[in-house]
């Protein structure tokens, strides 16, 4: 699976992914993308026009966990995902979003704590 | 080449050496690759994904294979990742750049491969037949008059079989040993012509194989060099001092501090932040330079005032080129010390007057205003209106959609939503999001693909959920992005990847399975007897 994605990344095209008739409608679709570029509306052409169609208008997100030897190998094996990607690092949450969670949960729970839900949530930090 | 002519080597003065010139025939004279002087013209409608500047390196090496492949010699191109091998090899078979001032000739098709590391034989055979046409009996090819070029990009991606061969290479190195292979279900020598290869490849190292000589031998190969950092300032100044051009005000004396800041910024960083086992995403190359200054383009040029503030945008773009994939407070603190360095030195200004307190924290965002066409992409000053104007995002969202994500909103979590949309507004903007499980990245990316009002994809993994059924989810999107022009977030997890390790195995127990659901009697006692034959041999 990580193998097809790496491909999107790269170059928008998963081979052999579509059927004569996924082709076809690709074709009547994108031929008009030709004659506007002015290029040569040869079979290859039109589905290049197709692959840039795909490249600017999907985003690809993915999560992934970056613990242990799995996400390294990865990393290793399909380099598109460091390449092709803006890299976020989710760091732990800070004592603020903990504390709000906690808070809102507390007082969802309707726990008739009154004023001691502050106290409860900031044992259990 | 000598005989009689006064041509003795070129005389280089800034440092020039034989490489940066070519010989004309016609004349008899060495001239450089690049006319002198010539200045590239930037199509403003161009997106920034689609610009390429010519340099000498690009130039000499699209001479080189434009030589070679209508000589029908088979090239090899080898540099590390963001030297410009695929661009240069697809543009020009494309037709796009030019070699004497003519394209490609148009009896040449190009074929584009990409390997990987889970490239087997059989695909790649597969997918060079399913182009081929019947020549005549047993020989197969382009239509006649015409020449395919088969373009295999990180060629040497493919992982080896126990036997240390790579199965995908073989295939190829049989084409060129043998001029064909077998047709797997006649079982008869195809052989193929009129095709012409022309392979890159990064050097071996982290996942790319060595390449057996037996390969090798068969290809003229070309080395591309890692950008000079000249190339790379031209590059880029060709680039911001086109749109800087477009600003009012004179804000076009930032744009050489900013190109030298931001090569400097970036050299530093590969010499500094290597990759470690922990740090295992610390690779950067020259797509992450290229994405600084494909955000500094982002903004409206009516929006900038002042080179303060453009200043500030790109001290914002550094940090989510950069920053953002450092893992703990010693490479932060590490990278800001670097940025504030290059804006003393270069720019003369200082961060606290330039991007304010320490504390204060930098957004750029185009969903300030719900609904608005065009979206700006502007700085965010108010934190309280960001808030509110996220939480409504959220409450709208979770009034339509079928799953409500039940968050608590605060400033780290905003700025994430943030940082995804930021992501997702540039042309081939994927992103890659790092935590451990529950830390939100995918609420966050639902929120803001929500934001930016694009289309959620995502697959539902079920039991038995396998390739096939993934095939067909992939294509679906693919499709609906690709035809219908609908902006795709596509959001997958590593936690639904239920297919990896070998998909020939999942394919071969596929066909058992097909075979064992087929349950007549016959079936049932052939199935027996081949798994007895294989218990028993």
């Amino acid at each position: 699976m990580l193998e097809d994605i790496n491909n999107i990344l790269n170059s928008g095209d998963v081979p052999n992914l579509y059927a004569p008739e996924d082709i076809d409608s690709i074709s009547s679709t994108c031929r008009a993308d030709c004659q506007r570029k002015r290029i040569p509306a040869t079979k290859i052409n039109i589905f290049n026009q197709y692959l840039i169609r795909v490249r600017s208008n999907i985003h690809i997100c993915l999560a992934m966990s970056p613990l242990g030897e799995i996400f390294r190998d990865r990393l290793r094996m399909f380099p598109s995902l460091v390449n092709c990607c803006t890299i976020d690092w989710f760091t732990e949450w800070p004592a603020e979003a903990l504390q709000g969670v906690g808070m809102t949960q507390m007082k969802d729970g309707d726990l008739n704590l009154g004023d001691s839900i502050e106290g409860v949530v900031s044992v259990f930090r | 080449m000598a005989n009689g002519s006064n041509c003795c080597l070129p005389t280089g003065n800034n440092g020039e050496d034989v490489y940066s010139f070519r010989f004309d025939p016609d004349s008899g004279k060495w001239k450089p690759w690049m006319k002198a002087g010539e200045v590239f013209e930037i199509d403003s409608k161009l997106s920034f994904s689609e610009i390429v500047v010519p340099t000498n390196d690009s130039v000499r090496n699209t001479y080189l294979m434009d030589l070679l492949l209508m000589n029908k010699k088979h090239v090899l191109m080898v540099g590390e990742t963001g030297t410009g091998k695929t661009v240069n090899i697809n543009q020009y078979l494309l037709g796009q750049s030019t070699v004497d001032d003519r394209p490609i000739n148009e009896n040449c098709l190009p074929i584009n491969i990409t390997f990987s590391a889970q490239t087997s034989a059989n695909m790649t055979q597969d997918m060079l037949d399913n182009k081929m046409e019947k020549r005549r009996k047993g020989i197969y090819g382009p239509s006649a008059g015409k020449q395919y070029i088969v373009y295999v990009d990180d060629l040497n991606m493919p992982k080896r079989e126990t036997y240390g061969a790579q199965p995908p290479i073989e295939i190829l190195r049989q084409w060129f040993d043998q001029a064909g292979w077998y047709d797997r279900k006649e079982l008869n020598i195809r052989k193929i012509i009129d095709i012409t290869m022309i392979c890159s490849m990064g050097p071996p190292g982290g996942g790319r194989q060595e390449i057996t000589a037996r390969f090798l031998r068969h290809f003229n190969i070309i080395g591309y060099t890692e950008l000079s950092d000249g190339s790379k300032s031209l590059i880029f100044q060709t680039i911001l001092a086109n749109f800087l051009s477009r600003i009012d005000g004179d804000v076009e004396d930032v744009c050489k501090p900013m190109v030298k800041s931001t090569i400097e910024l970036f050299n530093s960083i590969v010499a500094e932040l290597l990759p470690t086992p922990a740090k295992s995403h610390y690779t950067f190359n020259l797509r992450d330079l290229a994405k600084v200054f494909q955000g500094c383009l982002m903004i409206d040029p009516k929006k900038v005032n002042g080179s303060d503030s453009y200043v500030r945008l790109w001290v914002h773009e550094c940090k989510r080129v950069f920053a953002d994939r450092l893992t703990n407070k010693g490479d932060l603190d590490w990278f800001e010390v670097k940025v504030k360095g290059l804006m003393k030195d270069n720019f003369q200004m200082e961060w606290g007057e330039v991007v304010g307190s320490e504390s204060e924290r930098l957004i750029y965002g185009d969903y300030m205003v719900p609904g608005a066409d065009p979206k700006y992409y502007e700085q965010v000053t108010d934190m309280a209106k960001l808030k509110s104007t996220i939480e409504e995002y959220l409450m709208d969202h979770n009034a339509e959609s079928k799953q409500p994500m039940p968050l608590v909103m605060f400033m780290d979590a905003i700025e994430h939503v943030s940082k995804i949309a930021r992501v997702l507004r540039q042309p081939l903007g994927n992103c890659l999001l790092l935590g451990v499980g529950g830390s939100g990245r995918q609420s966050m990316t639902k929120l803001a693909n929500y934001v930016s009002q694009f289309t959620l994809f995502q697959v539902e993994i079920s039991k038995g959920y396998g390739l096939t059924e993934w095939r067909e989810d992939l294509k679906n999107c693919l499709l609906n992005a690709g035809l219908k022009k609908k902006p795709t977030t596509f959001l997958f997890s590593d936690t639904q990847i239920v297919v990896e390790v070998s998909e020939r195995s999942e394919r071969a127990l596929r066909k058992t399975r097909v075979r064992a659901t087929a349950t007549t009697k016959t079936n049932l006692l052939n199935y027996f007897c081949s798994i007895a034959a294989l218990v028993f041999r």
